[in-house]
């Protein structure tokens, strides 16, 4: 299933069910695959808004220490969170209608139109991962363990 | 030969040294002497040291104070960090240039004079090229060229400012100056160059994700926050700054949130970072002045994080094309948490490094009546969260299903960004520890409840918006493009107008010359009109008409000499 998994990655169609897989997933990330889940995210967007909710309540009931005229009001900053950041996505959205240009029309003096070089990256799959450990790195700077050479740029 | 012991020499006799050694030797070195040289600098105490006299003036290479060690710190565990960061990389070039590089930063934030200044100013320049250099592409040449012609202008502006400040004072000393005359003013524009002021900006988001994978997170911990030492140093309290530093922090924003490549998106996001603290020094209080440098001391350590989970990322799938990345969690998941750390703390959730270091500028900024400059602060806290804390996590990690499934980061590289996180998040629970390193002592208590409370508010309901925005299809899709910037303006328009102009030019020579021999040609033709046989002035005049002409023209002179 691994190199199922690494196959589609190399041929960078989106994963099937099978690479959302417990086995070509990390421990950890066992954890997190609730993000992966439509109805988690909508629990978690649901808690979001009851702790948004919450926290402006709070603000109609405790008087704030207030440094700055307006600063007191309520939900100031809740205010200017969801404002602001709303505001700059739409700007955002606006000004890329002018200044959206190809990848490439830098090209060729600008690295945005080529790839990262290859011979300076180690580009394993999951399935491919190396066992490295703490401990192996310690071999390798006490020089005790040959396989830690360099792969980025050039050795001399 | 104890003076050569001062940490920046420690780190040039490395560089020196470094490839001549063996390659794991050279790696080693790269750990070994960051710490050597930080217990070195330690060791010395407040004052002026290692003073040599060259030609008639003394220069100070070690002016031992609180604000210059507070970097001088910062930079030894920045140069520590990339070299745990690097271990894998054998690139002798990459090794001597990090050497150099951090050597030439530290020997920047302990000069005490302009000269010295302007040595490890011009050194930082020349080393930190070869980390783009050592890409080894074209673009990449093409990168470091129009950088180090940037980087060098500052260094000129430099030199030249400091030649007509010890002309019009007969100073050299690095001390307070102040907006006060022609030589100061190109010393400010030097250092507003190294700081990426508005317009000056563009060399950061070109260069640094064009350096190589380690040298992109070696090249975000230095030039940028020597500049702002030498701004806190030379221009403290200018209140120009202030509004400078707004507005710095407040427009790359735009620009982060629609880029596609996330090294550039972070380019940006540190650009925005050093608004915060420009607006700091421009304040001039203990307790903003304080709140840069903390700002600093915590930025390189977050900013340097995401670098490092971006580039570890870069190091496992070769691209940071945010457009081509998503749902990397799976597999790297340790780089995922350490980036998490580092996107917590650049929008300063209670807990990590950027809640006790940014409120101090903002209520430094709110103390001292500045309350639009507050709000710009303020909103560009907000715009951290949109283009940094959501955005780099969102779509490197979790965001749609890329089908990339690249193995975790090494061990070093995730070794370095859990060291980074912990420092990160230790500085944010013990904020204490970091201000009794700050320049001036200030009492401030960032858990306040008030505090914490607007401080979630803040960044939950921008969560929030992003949610509804999300939702209804607004927040914008990361398409493979390239953001115009103002380098266009010398990248693109200038070159591409230049026939043009060129033309014009060649044009208006030739009709200027055309108009030239025009003119000769006819007064030749009146001269020879004027001097063939029989024309006034080649008939023979008498004696008493000459005399009368003389006459004439002596009475001409001599009412003219009377009025």
């Amino acid at each position: 299933m691994a190199m199922n998994s690494d196959k589609q990655a190399d041929s960078g169609v989106a994963a099937g069910a099978d690479s959302t897989g417990p086995e070509s997933m990390a421990p950890l990330a066992r954890y997190f695959r609730w993000t992966d889940n439509p109805a988690s995210i909508d629990r978690f967007i649901r808690i979001l808004s009851y702790v948004c909710v919450v926290l402006f309540l709070i603000d109609i009931v405790w008087p704030r220490y207030t440094k700055v005229p307006g600063e007191g009001l309520w939900g100031f900053y809740a205010i200017i969170g969801f404002v602001f950041f709303s505001l700059f996505v739409v700007a955002s959205r606006f000004l890329r209608l002018f200044t959206e240009r190809g990848a490439d029309y830098y090209a060729p003096d600008c690295v945005d139109a080529e790839e990262y070089p290859e011979s300076a990256t180690e580009q394993l799959s999951h399935a491919q991962r190396p066992n490295d450990t703490l401990s192996s790195l310690g071999r390798q700077m006490l020089g005790r363990d040959t396989n830690g050479s360099g792969r980025e740029g050039a050795s001399s | 030969m104890m003076n050569l012991m001062a940490p920046p020499f420690l780190y040039l006799i490395a560089a020196l040294i470094c490839p001549f050694l063996p390659s794991r030797w050279r790696a080693l070195l790269l750990l070994g002497i960051p710490v050597f040289a930080l217990m070195v600098m330690l060791a010395y105490p407040a004052g002026e040291h290692v003073v040599w006299s060259v030609v008639g003036f003394d220069l100070t290479f070690m002016r031992v104070d609180k604000l210059s060690t507070i970097f001088g710190i910062i930079f030894s565990i920045a140069a520590l960090l990339s070299g745990l960061y690097a271990w894998h990389v054998r690139d002798t070039v990459q090794q001597v240039a990090t050497l150099a590089y951090a050597g030439a930063a530290i020997g920047g934030v302990f000069a005490g004079d302009l000269i010295s200044l302007f040595l490890w100013w011009e050194g930082t320049a020349v080393a930190s090229v070869f980390l783009i250099w050592a890409r080894r592409t074209p673009a990449a040449t093409a990168t470091g060229m129009r950088y180090l012609l940037i980087q060098v202008l500052s260094g000129v502006l430099l030199l030249a400012g400091l030649l007509v400040h010890y002309h019009d004072t007969g100073s050299i000393a690095f001390e307070h100056l102040g907006l006060v005359s022609t030589g100061t003013f190109l010393i400010f524009l030097s250092f507003g160059i190294k700081c990426a002021f508005p317009l000056l900006h563009n060399w950061l988001a070109d260069a640094y994700p064009a350096a190589t994978i380690t040298g992109t997170v070696v090249l975000s911990a230095f030039t940028t926050k020597m500049a702002v030492y030498a701004l806190a140093r030379g221009y403290a309290g200018t209140e120009v700054l202030i509004y400078i530093g707004a507005v710095m922090a407040l427009f790359p924003i735009i620009l982060a949130v629609v880029e596609d490549d996330l090294q550039r998106v972070l380019a940006y996001s540190l650009n925005s970072q050093l608004g915060f603290m420009v607006v700091g020094v421009g304040i001039g209080s203990d307790m903003s002045i304080s709140g840069s440098a903390a700002h600093a001391f915590c930025s390189v350590l977050y900013q340097g994080l995401l670098f490092m989970s971006v580039g570890a990322v870069v190091y496992r799938t070769g691209t940071s094309r945010a457009s081509r990345l998503g749902g990397l969690y799976r597999t790297m998941p340790v780089t995922m948490l350490c980036c998490l750390v580092g996107a917590a703390s650049i929008s300063a959730v209670p807990l990590f490094s950027g809640f006790v270091s940014k409120s101090l500028i903002l209520d430094a900024s709110g103390y001292n009546g500045n309350y639009l400059v507050w709000l710009a602060l303020l909103a560009a806290s907000v715009g951290t969260v949109v283009h940094t804390s959501i955005k780099v996590p969102f779509t490197l990690f979790f965001s749609h299903d890329s089908g990339k499934r690249p193995a975790e980061a090494p061990v070093h590289m995730r070794l370095a960004m859990i060291i980074a996180a912990f420092l990160c998040v230790i500085i944010g629970v013990f904020p204490g520890l970091l201000y009794s390193l700050l320049p001036f002592s200030v009492d401030y208590h960032p858990y306040t409840f008030d505090h914490v409370l607007v401080q979630f508010q803040l960044l939950l309901f921008a969560a929030l918006a992003f949610v509804v925005l999300k939702k209804i299809g607004l927040y914008p899709r990361t398409v493979a493009s390239t953001m115009l910037d103002v380098d266009v303006i010398y990248r693109k328009w200038i070159p591409a107008r230049l026939p043009l102009v060129a033309r014009r030019v060649a044009d208006l020579n030739a009709s200027a010359r055309q108009s030239a021999l025009g003119l000769l040609g006819n007064g030749y033709g009146v001269i020879e009109r004027l001097t063939r046989p029989g024309a006034p002035l080649a008939r023979g005049w008498s004696v008493a008409s000459m005399m009368f002409v003389v006459i004439v023209l002596m009475c001409a002179v001599l009412v003219l000499n009377l009025l």
